[in-house]
């Protein structure tokens, strides 16, 4: 094998780890917005609020098991999640442009957000420890034991997602807010709770992708702005509300992302990620799976 | 249908305000002051063309600060590289800012609503990153751009030792791009926004083409916010890419907010209080943004008209009051 196609591969191995972590970010933000319509500006710093967290208890509790610290985190995420909803949401959703209400409220939030942290943890930049450390070699090419458990972990929550939303009733009602809110408010879905319980979930995706995230690459407070718009960018590659879209999409980006920093360095990688996003809207607005 | 209308009363009041803002350098000792007045004009242009796109054309742009930059770095390039005058330079970096803005437009503006704001706000986001990478074409990558030749008439030099004559040439300037966004308001074209905004269907089932009135407008506030860029780079004398922070923007969304989206005149009376606001609360750092955060939250929830809506709730009470009264 030439050089330079060993090291193609490995920028697509390197790319497909690399996307891999970004799918739950974009999941999250494709769901709350396939559902509910609210695009939701503080969803970056809800994301670095959600590894924040984690790294607390697992600074502060020595000798926390991991799981452990995750499993206490995610339900505050979801109760922030609720709050956000109830308090910032909820009140502007009667406005007939109420859409582009929320996303003012929500960057207002993000930047509360931001300095909170910023006041609370310092400027430093923070890392939170992988889960699982070590390599593994198939076939001369070397794979991170840590990124393909991201990858595996991932597939599961997505599978989990996707018996939710088919299988449960909230999932079903969720479904139908989603194809026509205002036919199952007709039908007796109670919409305002399911608004809440989506954002919550999406919020909870979001810390989730956050952990990943920060121990992949570093928390900074204002970190979370690049990662929201790259969730952006993916979900509108893959089609708003198309979970499916958004993995395929995080991939294939992922790579994109391998290859620029690979060949043009990572400076060039925003402008790609931008670049990419500009050629979606001319060529297909909706996206690969959009169905909208 | 005039949507700014002209009465005496309103003629007399522009008209002191006018002779107050030629007069007050004279009675203003503080350089620094000035600098802020300068600093309002610059603001006041900027958030015009804003309100103009956002609150009036219904374009959800988050984009203006970037396009500021961008006109900024443009005024700044250009005159540093290809040797055009500091005049020039600005007009430069307002046509730069105007195409890329029209180029942006072009596919986003035929989607949704939600589709400019985020893609204007991706802008904003990657744009240090290619501040960063245009190293080459003199962007001065992760350094700021310094020593940026200042305006120059004949032989004398605008410096920052003598600030007041800078503070006419951004008081014409501003109330040159103040009148233009007023006269595009006050145009059919204001008037077509204002049916798209309200109704768009029947907007368009009249023959409105929301498409291409979107793109001239997105296209001329882009180039009035470049334009305002390229007079802040060479007044300033240095730019880098902390303009595309957050702190810029949060000032500007403060003001605009609470100026009130498609009130015109609010947004500029905001701006000069604003400023002044930000800049004496700058000791409590941080937390200042908690506060800007906060307030944008607040307002949007409770007083989405911005501070309009007070002078109105005044007025009601008052009428109220007047009304008991007379029973």
């Amino acid at each position: 094998m030439s050089g330079w196609l060993r090291s193609l591969i490995e920028v697509v191995i390197g790319g497909i780890e690399a996307g891999g972590i970004y799918i739950l970010m974009a999941v999250g933000l494709s769901l709350l917005y396939g559902v509910t319509k609210i695009f939701n500006y503080s969803y970056g710093s809800l994301l670095t609020i959600g590894g924040y967290f984690t790294w607390i208890i697992i600074s502060m509790v020595a000798g926390i098991n991991y799981g452990i610290a995750i499993i206490i985190v995610l339900p505050i995420m979801f109760f922030i999640g609720l709050g956000i909803e109830r308090v910032i949401v909820f009140p502007l959703r009667r406005r007939t442009n109420w859409e582009i209400n929320v996303v003012i409220a929500t960057l207002g939030l993000a930047l509360v957000i931001n300095s909170l942290i910023l006041i609370v943890f310092g400027p430093l930049i923070k890392t939170l420890p992988p889960i699982i450390e070590g390599n593994i070699k198939v076939g001369g090419f070397v794979f991170s034991i840590y990124r393909l458990t991201v990858l595996g972990i991932t597939i599961i929550i997505m599978i989990i997602l996707r018996l939710f939303l088919t299988k449960t009733k909230i999932g079903m009602a969720m479904r139908a807010v989603s194809q026509d809110s205002l036919g199952a408010q007709i039908v007796g879905i109670p919409i305002n709770r399911l608004f809440s319980y989506t954002f919550a979930i999406s919020t909870v995706l979001a810390a989730i992708s956050g952990i990943f995230l920060g121990s992949t690459y570093f928390l900074a407070p204002e970190g979370g702005w690049l990662f929201f718009v790259r969730a952006f960018i993916i979900v509108a590659l893959g089609g708003i509300g198309s979970l499916g879209g958004a993995f395929i999409a995080a991939l294939i980006l992922g790579i994109v992302e391998g290859f620029v920093s690979w060949q043009f360095g990572a400076i060039w990688v925003m402008p790609a990620w931008f670049l990419v996003l500009m050629i979606i809207l001319i060529i297909r607005p909706k996206g690969l799976f959009g169905v909208r | 249908m005039r949507l700014v209308t002209f009465n005496k009363k309103n003629i007399i009041f522009l008209i002191c305000i006018g002779i107050l803002l030629l007069a007050l350098p004279s009675f203003i000792r503080s350089g620094f002051i000035i600098h802020l007045l300068i600093m309002c004009f610059i603001w006041s242009a900027v958030v015009s063309a804003w309100d103009l796109i956002f609150g009036y054309a219904g374009i959800f742009s988050f984009g203006q600060v970037a396009f500021f930059t961008i006109g900024a770095y443009g005024s700044a390039i250009g005159s540093m590289k290809l040797g055009m005058s500091p005049w020039i330079g600005m007009l430069f970096g307002g046509l730069i800012a105007g195409i890329i803005g029209i180029l942006i437009g072009l596919p986003c503006l035929k989607l949704k609503g939600l589709y400019v704001a985020l893609v204007t706000f991706a802008l904003h986001l990657s744009l240090p990153a290619f501040i960063y990478a245009g190293a080459d074409i003199g962007t001065g990558g992760s350094h700021s751009l310094t020593n940026i030749p200042p305006f120059k008439v004949g032989e004398y030099v605008f410096t920052q030792m003598n600030r007041i004559p800078t503070y006419y040439v951004a008081l014409v300037l501003s109330f040159i791009v103040i009148l233009i966004v007023f006269r595009i308001i006050n145009s059919s074209f204001g008037m077509a926004f204002t049916a798209l905004r309200d109704s768009e269907d029947f907007a368009k089932s009249v023959g409105i083409n929301a498409y291409k009135y979107k793109i001239i407008v997105f296209g001329i506030s882009a180039f009035l916010a470049g334009l305002m860029g390229g007079f802040y780079a060479h007044y300033v004398g240095l730019i880098s890419h902390h303009l595309v922070g957050l702190d810029l923007i949060i000032l500007l969304m403060v003001i605009v907010i609470i100026g009130g989206l498609g009130k015109f005149p609010g947004a500029i009376i905001s701006t000069f209080i604003f400023v002044f606001i930000n800049e004496y609360l700058r000791p409590l750092e941080q937390y200042r943004n908690i506060l800007w955060g906060g307030l944008i939250v607040l307002v949007i929830i409770l007083m989405p008209g911005g501070i309009t809506e007070i002078f109105k709730y005044i007025k009601d009470f008052s009428n109220k009051m007047a009304f008991k009264k007379r029973n």
